[in-house]
């Protein structure tokens, strides 16, 4: 499973889940019937290490910080699934180990920055 | 109800809806005189011509700006309209709130548009499900726009043409015989720049004998006071086309249906805080009579060699027509020469002489020279021959519901109007308003599940469990915000 974010090759993760977000809104009538009103979708994926290296972690925290350094998204290529996109990545806490070597339990939520109907 | 597909109606009923809305403005106001209906194999593909809406069949002139699509910058859109009071107009306001990360709409910070971001900008909203848009407002943004710094946003107060036209003044004294109302709404509209395809009016009810708008009078004014007479309503739809519906053009069959299960989010009702049980009507009804004797000089304009006089008639009352003068007419406007200023003199026949003259509807200027080079003339007497436009009745009626007045007390509306031309003709209008307004109705004030295509004056039907009616829609506010939510809020008032 090969992923290219912002250009750089993405450790094998532990796991990759897709959800997708409605844009919309649920209302209920006076007789509790609902309905609902919608714009879009929007794709976001967790890819989650149960264990990265230091140094991987390292290269990841940078492609995030890039984004408010160079004012831009970056891009996420996933061939097996034909994604070229642009996302925005989001950080999950770190939970350093074994000397700052190994980081355990670490997951980075990357967005598509555009909506689908 | 505006018109539109099938498809779209379904998507309004239907539990998942798809919400789709544009807005467009013309800040450069540049104008594009050829854009026309969208026409297969003629028009350019995302070229100016439009796509013709449901119902449209003329492409109205606020549709000719160029207009520049923002959609993709709005974050909040809001409009309302809804009819201000008795027998009258409408009027709609909208707010949009777009995007301003970049300061595109601030004013001096050098964006593209800057120098162009003032009041009065063009503005169209359009909203609808899926890919079906329908009007929903065309206006003018009223003032510069409210720059939020920490939010990034910029919001436009907007308010329709309706708004703009009614500002604006009749350009001239306007005296109009034996018309009925759409043929003033027509000519008033027309003196404040409004083509007659713009225009969509009933024919009026009433013949009116005179009817008179002195220079300057405020359109809104000109246009209630006539409304008033037959209980019509004056109103811009959607489109931007203005309509005038006469008493007898009310809409009575429901176009659409609530349903307390299936579509009504909330509801408030209360009783009609306009109350009326009496009606009195004020006026005074001319009539334009034939030519008579109305006008007399009170002294004596001296004239020198060689010269020119301007002498201004001042009339009471507004006058249609008069007799230009001649010199010792007799029986018609005439005028008297003589060598004294008492008229004891000789009398001078030939010159002094009307050179020039100019009639207004409450004056009349003439203009005499004498072109004798030596000698000094006296006009002694002016006797001008109008038709004149007089008070023939003074209308002052009282109609009240006694029953009403027994139950809540007296609540009065007095109406001051010169154009009820009789007693019936107010009776008529005061019995009318009293039908309306002198119970306490039911007014509704429902969230509901909401239909873009609704107007107001709609009939709709409402189911509460408790009670099945059908009312009028007398205002309704329509919200898109974040995320993906659409309000529709419609004030209801009984039939």
């Amino acid at each position: 499973m090969r992923m290219v974010l912002g250009g750089v090759l993405l450790p094998n993760p532990s796991s990759f889940k897709r959800s997708i977000k409605p844009n919309e809104s649920n209302n209920i009538t006076l007789g509790g019937v609902m309905y609902t009103d919608f714009i879009n979708n929007r794709r976001s994926w967790r890819i989650t290490w149960e264990t990265i290296k230091y140094a991987d972690y390292e290269t990841v925290y940078d492609l995030y910080f890039s984004q408010y350094t160079n004012e831009t998204y970056h891009y996420l290529q996933f061939d097996a699934y034909g994604l070229y996109v642009p996302v925005k990545i989001e950080l999950s806490e770190e939970n350093i180990k074994h000397n700052s070597v190994l980081i355990k339990d670490f997951y980075i939520d990357i967005i598509e920055a555009n909506p689908f109907s | 109800m505006q018109s539109v597909t099938d498809s779209f109606n379904n998507r309004a009923r239907g539990y998942m809806r798809k919400l789709a809305w544009s807005v467009s403005i013309a800040f450069l106001k540049t104008f594009n005189e050829s854009v026309g209906f969208f026409t297969l194999n003629s028009s350019l593909l995302d070229g100016g011509d439009l796509l013709k809406p449901a119902g449209g069949d003329v492409v109205q002139e606020w549709d000719k700006y160029n207009f520049v699509d923002y959609t993709s910058r709005l974050i909040d859109v809001s409009w309302e309209s809804q009819f201000e009071d008795i027998s009258s107009a409408n009027s709609a306001i909208a707010d949009i709130v777009l995007d301003n990360s970049d300061d595109y709409f601030t004013p001096g910070a050098g964006s593209m548009i800057d120098g162009y971001i003032l009041p009065s900008r063009p503005i169209r909203i359009q909203a609808g499900f899926g890919s079906e848009v329908i009007p929903q407002m065309v206006g003018i943004t009223e003032r510069m726009p409210i720059i939020d710094k920490k939010n990034k946003t910029a919001t436009f107060h907007c308010i329709d043409f309706m708004s703009v036209l009614f500002n604006r003044e009749i350009g001239e004294t306007s005296i109009y015989q034996n018309v009925t109302i759409d043929t003033v709404l027509a000519d008033l509209f027309a003196q404040v720049g409004v083509l007659p395809s713009q225009l969509e009016l009933d024919t009026g009810l009433t013949t009116l004998p005179f009817v008179y708008f002195a220079r300057g009078t405020k359109l809104r004014t000109a246009v209630l006071k006539l409304v008033q007479i037959e209980q019509g309503k004056v109103f811009m739809d959607e489109l931007g086309k203005i309509r005038f519906r006469n008493k007898n053009n009310v809409p009575t069959v429901p176009c659409w249906s609530f349903d307390y299960d299936r579509d009504i989010i909330d509801v408030e009702t209360r009783k009609e805080d306009q109350l009326i049980n009496s009606v009195t009507i004020r006026g005074k009804a001319r009539e334009v009579q034939s030519s008579a004797e109305y006008w007399n000089s009170v002294e004596s304009y001296e004239i020198g060699p060689s010269e020119s006089i301007i002498i201004w008639a001042n009339f009471d009352d507004p006058v249609t027509g008069v007799t230009t003068p001649t010199y010792e007419a007799g029986a018609n406007s005439s005028f008297s020469v003589n060598t004294q200023s008492d008229g004891g003199g000789s009398p001078e026949a030939s010159d002094v002489t009307l050179t020039d003259f100019d009639l207004f509807s409450k004056a009349y200027r003439m203009e005499f020279t004498n072109s004798d080079v030596s000698n000094t003339y006296y006009i002694t007497a002016i006797s001008l021959y109008a038709t004149v436009a007089q008070v023939v009745a003074n209308i002052d009626i009282i109609e009240q519901d006694d029953s009403s007045i027994e139950s809540f007390g007296e609540k009065s509306l007095e109406i001051v109007n010169d154009f009820f031309q009789s007693e019936a003709l107010a009776q008529t209008a005061a019995q009318d308003i009293l039908t309306g307004y002198s119970g306490y109705d039911d007014i509704y004030e429902m969230s509901v599940k909401g239909n873009m295509a609704l107007q107001l004056d709609d009939v709709v039907s409402v189911n509460l469990k408790t009670s099945y009616n059908n009312f009028r829609i007398t205002r309704i506010v329509n919200k898109i915000s974040n995320p993906a939510k659409f309000t529709q809020i419609i004030k209801l008032r009984s039939l």
